[in-house]
């Protein structure tokens, strides 16, 4: 994605340079938040909370990457903090939608066309997985695999350490492999 | 690294962190077993490591998109609203609030002294407020000294306007207790 986005515009407060950035990183951070929630409108709430937090620290950006991390960081942040703020309802929710394909409920989704019905199995398996990592692990996760940040980024983004970066993401990849490989594979 | 083989720490290294791996990455090429190995780790690990949600949210329409930007622009001029309407009226309040606090600050200051002073302006004793809920009649020590002998004499004195019979046995354990002579 091109970041032609003045940051001096960007910062006097200009309506539609901000519009910019929103289209610009909408999704990941919907993404971002989706990761966590499993659910969209909550994804919802939490990406606007970080766009929101975004024009009133507007002031704090220096840079394109800067404004990047930035957004990681808060959106990051914002969905942690739903985490704990829905703690009971979280396990509640998951418990009781174990079985049901979640895929199919967006709207304007297609419906998954038969042949693909493993392929979504493999994926509901995965999100179950990601929900057992504790958060830093799910976080690295997430960053590295899904938005594809480096290991200094996430570093940056999570105030971690390098070493600890990688510690999560081999810790929460091998978590991950073994819980797909006891429920699809069925080794144990 | 002849001779030995990697383990699956060494496969994530390699997986994740390809350019700090090259030593590892040499031995798949000398190595057919570990190769192998190493292919078949690959491709599980691709798979789980796939990113499960952008088929979802890319599924999503423009509509849903646009609605959420108009939410966040909406919620931001709201925002700047209030912001604008705090920034006119704050140097408004301002001298009324300073007015408030001193005068509220030199009504305190007048109860406290006026409370740790009786009429006369000697101090009175302390005392808790069990005692003075049970209306104890407080002297100061020198008109006590000059009056004669409570015993067989009705004296009655006053406090803070309400009067009591120190004669009754209620009122003089209450004087014992409160005055030293």
């Amino acid at each position: 994605m091109e970041n032609n986005i003045s940051i001096e515009v960007l910062k006097s407060g200009e309506e539609s340079a901000f519009k910019e950035v929103i289209r610009m990183y909408q999704k990941q951070v919907l993404k971002i938040a989706y990761g966590y929630t499993n659910d969209l409108h909550d994804s919802d709430d939490i990406a606007q909370e970080v766009f929101i937090t975004l024009y009133k620290n507007l002031k704090k950006i220096v840079s394109a990457e800067h404004l990047k991390h930035y957004i990681y960081r808060v959106a990051v942040s914002r969905s942690l903090d739903f985490l704990r703020r829905n703690r009971f309802k979280n396990l509640f929710v998951r418990f009781s939608q174990l079985g049901e394909n979640k895929v199919n409920n967006f709207p304007g989704r297609a419906d998954i066309p038969e042949d693909n019905i493993a392929y979504s199995d493999l994926n509901r398996a995965l999100e179950m997985a990601l929900n057992r990592l504790s958060n830093n692990q799910k976080t690295v996760f997430i960053l590295k695999n899904h938005e594809g940040l480096s290991i200094k980024e996430i570093s940056s983004i999570t105030s971690m350490g390098e070493s600890t970066v990688k510690t999560h993401l081999f810790r929460a990849t091998r978590k991950i492999r073994a819980y797909i490989s006891t429920t699809i594979m069925g080794e144990k | 690294m002849q001779g030995k083989h990697l383990n699956e720490k060494d496969f994530y290294n390699i997986y994740y962190y390809p350019k700090g791996a090259a030593e590892l990455s040499e031995h798949l090429d000398s190595c057919p077993d570990c190769k192998s190995r190493y292919e078949n780790f690959a491709n599980e690990t691709g798979l789980i490591t796939k990113d499960i949600h952008n088929e979802k949210i890319s599924g999503l329409d423009e509509r849903f998109f646009n609605t959420q930007t108009d939410k966040i622009i909406s919620a931001i001029r709201s925002t700047k609203e209030k912001d604008e309407m705090s920034r006119q009226l704050f140097p408004k309040l301002v001298p009324v609030m300073a007015t408030v606090l001193v005068m509220f600050l030199a009504i305190t200051a007048g109860v406290i002294h006026f409370s740790k002073n009786g009429p006369s302006g000697q101090p009175i004793m302390a005392m808790s407020e069990e005692d003075i809920a049970d209306d104890i009649l407080l002297m100061e020590i020198e008109e006590l000294k000059e009056m004669p002998s409570i015993d067989g004499l009705e004296i009655f004195v006053e406090l803070n306007g309400e009067g009591t019979d120190i004669n009754d046995e209620h009122g003089a354990v209450h004087l014992k207790k409160t005055i030293k002579v």
